[in-house]
C-alpha cells in the first residue's frame, strides 16, 4: 500500500496565493485606461522635472523667430507657434505655444497635476464626509437617519454644475476653493449609497454579536461597519473622479474655477476659444483631449472596479 | 383776398395774445436776476420732419447687463448706455457739444455760482403720457443716491419751483462744478425720473421695468443677459430711426464675432485681442477705433504701510515692468497708443499723456527689478489679486506676465462686469486687503475734475487715493471760483498722481467696434454715430438707422 508522507504533497505557498489573487483581480483589467491614468499621474507628479519649459513663463524666443513674427530682433515671446509637425512649428515647443508664448505641452503637464489634485482631493473629501454621514444615518437610525437623509435628499436635488457655480461665486476662484466645492457638491451621493449598505450590514450576525457583547457603537462603526462599506466607497470614488474632473474643467472654463495664469485644462480651453476661429485648433483641442482621456479612463476603471468588488457581478 | 389776410392776421394776433396772456415763458427770457455766469450750452437739433422708425438694431455688449443700470437714481458703471435709450436729461453731451440742451431749453447760473436755473421745453411728457414737470426734476434731485450724491445734497440749500417749467436750485455756497456734474455724463442726477411711476413701482420695480422720457421704451429684459427696447415715436427731438433695439450681454469675444458674421448682431463692442485682426480683415464689417480713455492700474489700500505698494518704488516698478508698445501691438494690433495720463485727452483740463505734457512711461525691466530690490523685495513678492475689467482677461494676463518677469507674482480675479463695476464703484472699500492691483478705465465726456473728484481725493465716492498733498490742492480748487486757477490746480493734481505713480497709466484704449452692412448708410464710415466727444458708446440712439 502506498503511503504518502506528510508534507510531501503539493504545497500552496502564501506567495502563490497572493499571485493568484492578483491575477484574478486584474483579469480583464482595462489595460489602456489603466495605462493612461498611470501615465497622467506620473506626468502630474513629475511635471516640474520633465516639463520642457515653465508653466507660466513664455518660452524665450530666438532673434530669428522674433524677426519672422514681428519684424524686430527683440521680442518678449513668440505667440501661437503651431505644433512641430505643422509649418512654422519647432521641436523646442512640440505642441506649440499659446497667446502668451507659453509652451502648450508644459502647461498640459502642469495642468494634469491641477486636474488630478483637484479631482482626487475633492472626491476624497466628499467621500469622507458622505461616508461618515451615511454610516451615522444607517447605523444610528432614528432622528440621525431622519435629519441626515432629509438633508441628503435635498442636496441630491441640486443640479451639480449650477450648485458648483453658485458656491464658487460665493467662495471666489481658487484651487482649494474648487476642492471645497467638489466636496460640498458630491458628499450626498456617498451618504445615500453608504446608508443603504449599512442598513444591511447592521443586521448581520457579527454586528449583532458585537452589540450583545456590549461593544460600544463607535467601535462597532469603526471595526465592523466602515471596513465593510469600503468596497462601495471605492467604486463610487473611482466613478466620481471623472465627474469631478469635468466639474473642475467646467468651473475653470466659466472663469470661476482655478484662476489664471495657472494652467488648468478647462481654463486653457476657455482662453483659446477665439483661436479656434482663427484656425489655431491645437490650443483648444489638446487640453480637451486630455480631459476626455482622463475622464474616459477614470470611468472605465471605476466600472471595472465595480465589477471586481461586487461578488455577484464578479462570479457571473 | 383782403378779408382772408385780415382773418389770418387776426388769428395770429389772437394766438400770440393768448400765449402771452398765459405767461408761457420764451426760451431766452431770463430766470435769475443779477449777474450771470457765461454758459456755453449748445442748442438741441430738432428734426423738422418726423420719419418712421425702421428695422431692428441688435447690439452685442461686451459684458453682462445689470438691471441697476436702468435706474439713474443709483448711477454707477456704464449706465449711460441705457440712460440715452430710456431716459432724458436736462442737458447732456451730444454730437453738437459736451453741454447740449435736451429737456431744458434754457439754463442759467448766477455769477457767484450759488444759483442754477432751468426752463423745460413746453409739452414734455414721459413715455406713459404723464407730463414731465419741474416737480419731477426736484424729486429726482432729492432722491438721487448715485455717484456724488453727497456733494449734491451738501451743497443744496433749497429747490424753488417757479412754475411747471421753471426751476431754481439754490446752493449754500458756490457750486462751480455744478453744471459739469449735473450734465448727463457726470452723474445720474440730471436724468429725470418719473416720480409718479417710481413711487408706484418702487426701486426694484423700476429696475425691472424702467420708464422715462427717452427715445426708446423699455420692452423686456432677461436680467444680466439681454434687454429689448422699442422706438417711442413721440420723443420730442425726433422719431427714432430704428424701430427696435436689442442689447445682449456677450462676454465672449468669439461669440460676438460669430454674431456679427452670422447677422445675429449688427453692432458689437470691444473687438480686441485675438480676433481684432479678423475684424480688420473682414470686408463685410466696418469698424472704427473710438479712442475712449487710457487703461490704468490702481492700488487699493496702497497708503497702508503693510501694503507692498505703499513704497513709491514698487509702484514705479509696476509701471516700468509693463512693455506698453508690445502690449498695444498684441492687444490692439498697434492701434492703441501708450499713454502717460489716466484721464483721456478729450476730457477738459486733462494733460496729454503722449509726451507733450506728461511723458509716455518707459519700459525698463532691469530698472524695475532694481527698484524692487531697493524697496526690500530682491526676490520680488506675491500679491493677492490682479482684478481686470471684464472681459479684457487676455490683456490682463499679458500684464500679469510682464509683472511676473519683474518678480511681482499674482493670480487673476475674473469678475463679470456687473460685479466688477459694483466693486470698483466703491473705490478702495470695494477691495479688501491691500495687496491687489485693479485695472480700470473710465471713459466719459466732461472735465478731468470730475474724475479726480471721484477717484483721487479722500472724500471721492469711488476713491482709491487719499494724499495730504492732493487734498490741499483740491481744497484750494474747491474754494476757488477762478476758472484759470481751478484748471491749473486740476492739472497739478494730475501731474502728482502720475509722477508719484498713485495710478499707473497703460495705453489709450481704441474701443474698436464693428458694424455689419445692415447699418446705414451703407459703405460709410461708422464714426458718424460716435460724434459725441469722448463718448464710450454711440449715443444718441435715436439717430441710428438700419435696413428695414
Amino acid at each position: 500500500m502506498a503511503t504518502i508522507p506528510i508534507g510531501a504533497g503539493p504545497t500552496i505557498t502564501a506567495q502563490r496565493v497572493a499571485r493568484r489573487r492578483y491575477r484574478v483581480f486584474f483579469r480583464n483589467a482595462p489595460i489602456v485606461p489603466l495605462l493612461i491614468v498611470t501615465v497622467l499621474a506620473l506626468v502630474a507628479v513629475l511635471a516640474p522635472v520633465i516639463a520642457p519649459h515653465g508653466k507660466l513663463d513664455p518660452v524665450k524666443p530666438t532673434q530669428d523667430r522674433c524677426l519672422a513674427k514681428y519684424g524686430t530682433a527683440d521680442c518678449p515671446y513668440v505667440d501661437n507657434v503651431p505644433p512641430f509637425w505643422a509649418h512654422g512649428g519647432t521641436l523646442d515647443t512640440p505642441l506649440g505655444t499659446d497667446f502668451l508664448g507659453r509652451d502648450v505641452l508644459s502647461r498640459l503637464m502642469y495642468g494634469a497635476s491641477i486636474s488630478l489634485v483637484v479631482a482626487l482631493t475633492g472626491t476624497l473629501f466628499a467621500g469622507a464626509i458622505g461616508t461618515v454621514l451615511g454610516v451615522l444615518a444607517g447605523y444610528m437610525g432614528k432622528w440621525w437617519d431622519q435629519i441626515i437623509m432629509r438633508i441628503t435628499d435635498a442636496w441630491l436635488t441640486l443640479p451639480s454644475l449650477v450648485f458648483a457655480i453658485l458656491l464658487s461665486s460665493v467662495r471666489g476662484p481658487g484651487l482649494w476653493n474648487v476642492v471645497l466645492i467638489l466636496a460640498l457638491v458630491f458628499w450626498s451621493r456617498y451618504s445615500r449609497a453608504v446608508r443603504a449598505e449599512v442598513l444591511a450590514i447592521r443586521e448581520r450576525e457579527f454586528v449583532k454579536l458585537a452589540e450583545i457583547n456590549g461593544i460600544g457603537k463607535l467601535t462597532i462603526i469603526w471595526r465592523h461597519i466602515i471596513p465593510n462599506v469600503m468596497n462601495t466607497v471605492m467604486v463610487l470614488f473611482s466613478l466620481q473622479v471623472g465627474v469631478a474632473v469635468i466639474i473642475e474643467a467646467s468651473l475653470s472654463f466659466l472663469g470661476v474655477g482655478v484662476p489664471p495664469p495657472e494652467p488648468s485644462w478647462g481654463l486653457m480651453m476657455a482662453q483659446e476659444r477665439e483661436s479656434l476661429m482663427e484656425g489655431r485648433w491645437w490650443l483648444a483641442v489638446f487640453p480637451g483631449a486630455c480631459i476626455t482621456m482622463l475622464v474616459l479612463s477614470a470611468n472605465m476603471l471605476g466600472d471595472w472596479l465595480r465589477v471586481r468588488l461586487d461578488p455577484q457581478l464578479r462570479n457571473r | 383776398m383782403r378779408k382772408t389776410v385780415f382773418a389770418i392776421g387776426a388769428v395770429l394776433t389772437l394766438g400770440c395774445g393768448v400765449a402771452w396772456g398765459q405767461g408761457a415763458p420764451s426760451a431766452s427770457k431770463p430766470i435769475l436776476t443779477g449777474p450771470l455766469a457765461k454758459l456755453e450750452i449748445k442748442d438741441a437739433k430738432i428734426e423738422a420732419v418726423r420719419g418712421t422708425p425702421k428695422g431692428t438694431l441688435n447690439i452685442g455688449l461686451h459684458f453682462g447687463l445689470d438691471p441697476g443700470w436702468f435706474d439713474p437714481l443709483g448711477y454707477y458703471g456704464p449706465a449711460h448706455h441705457f440712460y440715452y435709450l430710456v431716459h432724458d436729461a436736462l442737458i447732456k453731451p451730444m454730437p453738437q457739444g459736451e453741454f447740449t440742451f435736451s429737456l431744458a431749453e434754457h439754463a442759467e447760473m448766477s455769477a457767484n455760482f450759488t444759483k442754477a436755473a432751468f426752463r423745460l421745453r413746453p409739452g414734455l411728457k414721459f413715455q406713459d403720457g404723464h407730463p414731465l414737470t419741474t416737480a419731477d426734476v426736484k424729486w429726482t434731485y432729492e432722491n438721487y443716491r448715485g455717484y456724488n450724491f453727497k456733494l449734491f445734497q451738501d451743497k443744496l440749500d433749497r429747490i424753488e419751483i417757479v412754475d411747471d417749467r421753471t426751476i431754481v436750485l439754490h446752493f449754500k455756497e458756490p457750486f462751480v462744478d455744478f453744471l459739469d456734474l449735473y450734465n448727463g455724463a457726470g452723474s445720474g442726477i440730471g436724468w429725470i425720473v418719473p416720480s409718479h411711476y417710481y413711487e408706484r413701482v418702487g426701486k426694484d420695480g423700476f429696475k425691472t421695468r424702467p420708464m422715462g422720457a427717452g427715445p426708446f421704451k423699455f420692452v423686456s429684459q432677461e436680467a444680466g443677459v439681454q434687454a429689448s427696447f422699442e422706438a417711442w415715436n413721440e420723443y420730442w427731438r425726433r422719431a427714432p430711426g430704428v424701430k427696435a433695439i436689442n442689447v445682449r450681454g456677450i462676454r465672449d469675444l468669439a461669440a460676438r464675432m460669430a454674431g456679427l458674421q452670422t447677422g445675429e448682431l449688427d453692432l458689437a463692442y470691444g473687438m480686441t485681442g485675438k480676433l481684432l485682426q479678423r475684424v480688420l480683415a473682414d470686408p463685410k464689417l466696418r469698424w472704427d477705433p473710438n479712442f475712449t480713455a487710457p487703461w490704468h492700474l490702481v492700488f487699493p489700500g496702497y497708503n497702508e504701510p503693510s501694503s507692498p505698494f505703499h513704497d513709491k518704488r514698487v509702484r514705479q516698478a509696476v509701471s516700468l515692468a509693463i512693455n506698453r508698445p508690445f502690449l498695444v501691438k498684441q492687444e490692439t494690433q498697434g492701434i492703441g497708443k501708450p499713454w502717460g495720463n489716466w484721464i483721456s485727452h478729450e476730457n477738459r483740463d486733462a494733460l496729454r499723456g503722449d509726451g507733450t505734457e506728461l511723458p509716455v512711461p518707459p519700459y525698463d525691466l532691469a530698472k524695475a527689478k532694481q527698484l524692487l530690490a531697493q524697496a526690500g523685495f530682491p526676490n520680488g513678492f506675491e500679491f493677492d489679486w490682479y482684478v481686470p475689467f471684464a472681459p479684457y482677461f487676455d490683456m490682463a494676463e499679458r500684464i500679469l506676465n510682464d509683472l511676473r518677469a519683474a518678480g511681482m507674482r499674482s493670480k487673476m480675479q475674473m469678475l463679470d462686469a456687473p460685479a466688477y463695476m459694483a466693486q470698483t464703484s466703491k473705490g478702495r472699500k470695494g477691495f479688501p486687503g491691500n495687496r491687489t492691483i485693479v485695472q480700470r478705465i473710465d471713459p466719459r465726456p466732461g472735465g478731468a475734475k470730475a474724475l479726480i473728484r471721484l477717484y483721487a481725493v479722500c472724500g471721492g465716492q469711488a476713491s482709491y487715493i487719499c494724499e495730504p498733498q492732493i487734498e490741499a490742492l483740491w481744497a484750494k480748487h474747491e474754494a476757488s471760483i477762478d476758472p484759470a486757477e481751478r484748471d491749473r490746480l486740476a492739472k497739478e493734481i494730475q501731474r502728482i498722481l502720475v509722477e508719484e505713480s498713485y495710478l499707473v497709466p497703460l495705453y489709450l484704449n481704441p474701443f474698436v467696434h464693428a458694424v455689419t452692412p445692415k447699418v446705414l448708410p451703407e459703405g460709410d464710415p461708422v464714426h458718424r454715430y460716435w460724434d459725441t466727444v469722448n463718448a464710450p458708446f454711440p449715443w444718441p440712439w435715436e439717430v441710428w438707422e438700419v435696413k428695414g
